[in-house]
């Protein structure tokens, strides 16, 4: 991945779990991989940037679902 | 064509409307239907932007949203995709591909449909604004990239004081934000290109609080609660665990397990001072174990508590204590003078607390902390009953004005009145960022 994918790393920094560290990366960046955002663009809006709230704590759940026992 | 602005408040979605009013003509389209229902209850002449929804239009966001699907399970499956996050092995990869699919599957249909009825709304009437109380979840989030790219401006008026899980905030959407004091703007200037988007205004839901109550009303309001006025009454705000962080995941009945222990000491206080009364106030935005806990204040012999919904200045004004956990309702007892206790157990996980900006109070805010049951039930008593609690309370208020409202001088609706209405005017002044975003 190149560094624009990665820009916002800093912003979910301060987060403590490493699970949630790799979810935010990922729900604030996979929209923009050019292998997906031609089909998330609707008139111009990314529909994967707006839905990167409720996508987050998805992505936690399958980290979590994967490794249970990493959860705190 | 008189010009209209989407209206996603809930809470002062009537009275910003009615502000508005005052200065000029204005149309007004409910984003929700919790808007519509707040501004219908206030007579507030409105439409509802699903009104504009026709089946063919759902139709065709079905369509739409399928085969955008397909090309993304197609995407997903491809190497480059999969080496772009080698942090993932291939269980995790596996687990986070399905739950991305589904959430997707629930989300795309009703964005689409929303950004189709941000553009019909846009065309078919004078759209000028956007007005939201938050500018990260699905809905706002996209109706505001919609009416972005139609050069409409949006304004996020904030709905609460930031702490605690932050991640949700990490870029302001809005093409300009109202913030209540220097202290709140300072967490979201790093989230913007320009400091001047963000706009200190004071919390226009807050202006009820430059002002005593007005007489008669802590009277009236416990008329309606079965409350006698003259006896002490403890309010118990509950809190919403929102599940969006590993810690409150991981911990999903938090608010749950606090409550308890604080109708438990709420219980023990009631013998030793029976003529207390208790209210419990759920959280706005649902709480979904109130049966159980009303169950649970039975089985420890409390008498049926009282269930308040009410604007939250009646609530505090009927009662003479606040009992909460890290919420902004403490915010505005401290507002209104009034004592509040702030319960951090140390049973819940301390990252349940301290993750992202920290804890929302301090030892040095105008709040007694309590960490245990016995914690709880000592301090609700001492700031009943004891003046030096009550007098070091009343010392710390003013700091705490400071930094959760700014001036607090009850113009707040006055200035985010004038934000708005420049927006609305001169919408072209506020449009660059949303532009400059797509750039990158």
């Amino acid at each position: 991945m190149d560094d624009g994918l990665r820009e916002r790393d800093a912003a979910t920094a301060r987060s403590k779990h490493p699970f949630e560290v790799t979810a935010l990366r990922f729900a604030a960046n996979w929209h923009r991989h050019p292998d997906v955002r031609a089909a998330l663009e609707y008139h111009g809006v990314n529909l994967g940037e707006a839905d990167e709230y409720l996508l987050g704590p998805e992505i936690m759940n399958a980290l979590l679902e994967a490794s249970p026992e990493d959860a705190p | 064509m008189i010009p209209a602005v989407l209206l996603g408040m809930i809470r002062g979605s009537d009275a910003i409307a009615r502000a508005l009013l005052e200065r000029a003509d204005l149309k007004f389209v409910a984003l929700h239907d919790a808007t519509a229902r707040v501004l219908t209850e206030a007579g507030i002449a409105h439409t509802r932007l699903d009104d504009l929804l026709t089946p063919e239009m759902r139709e065709h966001a079905v369509s739409e949203a399928e085969a955008r699907l397909a090309a993304i399970v197609h995407a997903l499956s491809e190497p480059s995709f999969r080496r772009a996050w080698p942090e993932f092995s291939d269980t995790a990869w596996a687990t986070t591909r399905a739950r991305l699919l589904k959430a997707l599957q629930r989300d795309l249909i009703e964005q689409i449909v929303l950004v189709d009825l941000v553009r019909r709304c846009a065309s078919e009437s004078n759209l000028r604004l956007v007005l939201v109380p938050e500018d990260t979840g699905r809905d706002p989030k996209t109706a505001i990239r919609a009416a972005q790219r139609l050069g409409i401006p949006a304004l996020h008026v904030l709905h609460g004081f930031p702490y605690g899980t932050q991640h949700g905030h990490e870029a302001v959407v809005a093409d300009m934000m109202a913030v209540y004091s220097d202290a709140a703007k300072s967490v979201f200037l790093p989230y913007v290109d320009d400091p001047n988007r963000i706009r200190v205004t004071g919390n226009p839901d807050w202006d009820v609080y430059a002002r005593p109550p007005r007489t008669g009303l802590k009277e009236e309001v416990c008329a309606r609660m079965g409350l006698d006025p003259r006896l002490p009454t403890v309010a118990l705000g509950l809190t919403r665990c929102s599940g969006i962080s590993v810690a409150t995941l991981g911990n999903l009945e938090y608010g749950l397990r606090t409550a308890e222990a604080a109708l438990n000491a709420c219980a023990r206080l009631k013998q030793r001072y029976p003529d207390w009364q208790f209210i419990i106030r759920p959280h706005p935005g649902g709480w979904r174990g109130l049966e159980g806990l009303l169950e649970h204040a039975q089985k420890l012999g409390l008498p049926p508590l009282y269930v308040d919904f009410a604007p939250p200045h009646e609530c505090l004004a009927a009662s003479d204590v606040l009992v909460c956990i890290e919420s902004n309702l403490g915010i505005e007892a401290i507002l209104w003078g009034k004592p509040v206790v702030n319960i951090v157990l140390d049973t819940v996980p301390a990252e349940v607390f301290e993750e992202g900006l920290g804890p929302l109070f301090t030892d040095a805010d105008a709040v007694l902390i309590a960490r245990s049951e016995s914690q709880i039930e000592a301090a609700i008593e001492s700031a009943l009953t004891d003046p030096a609690t009550k007098r070091r309370l009343i010392e710390a208020q003013p700091m705490c004005l400071r930094r959760f409202n700014g001036v607090h001088d009850g113009g707040a609706m006055a200035r985010v009145r004038a934000l708005a209405q420049d927006m609305i005017e001169r919408g072209e002044q506020y449009r660059a960022w949303g532009t400059r975003r797509e750039a990158l």
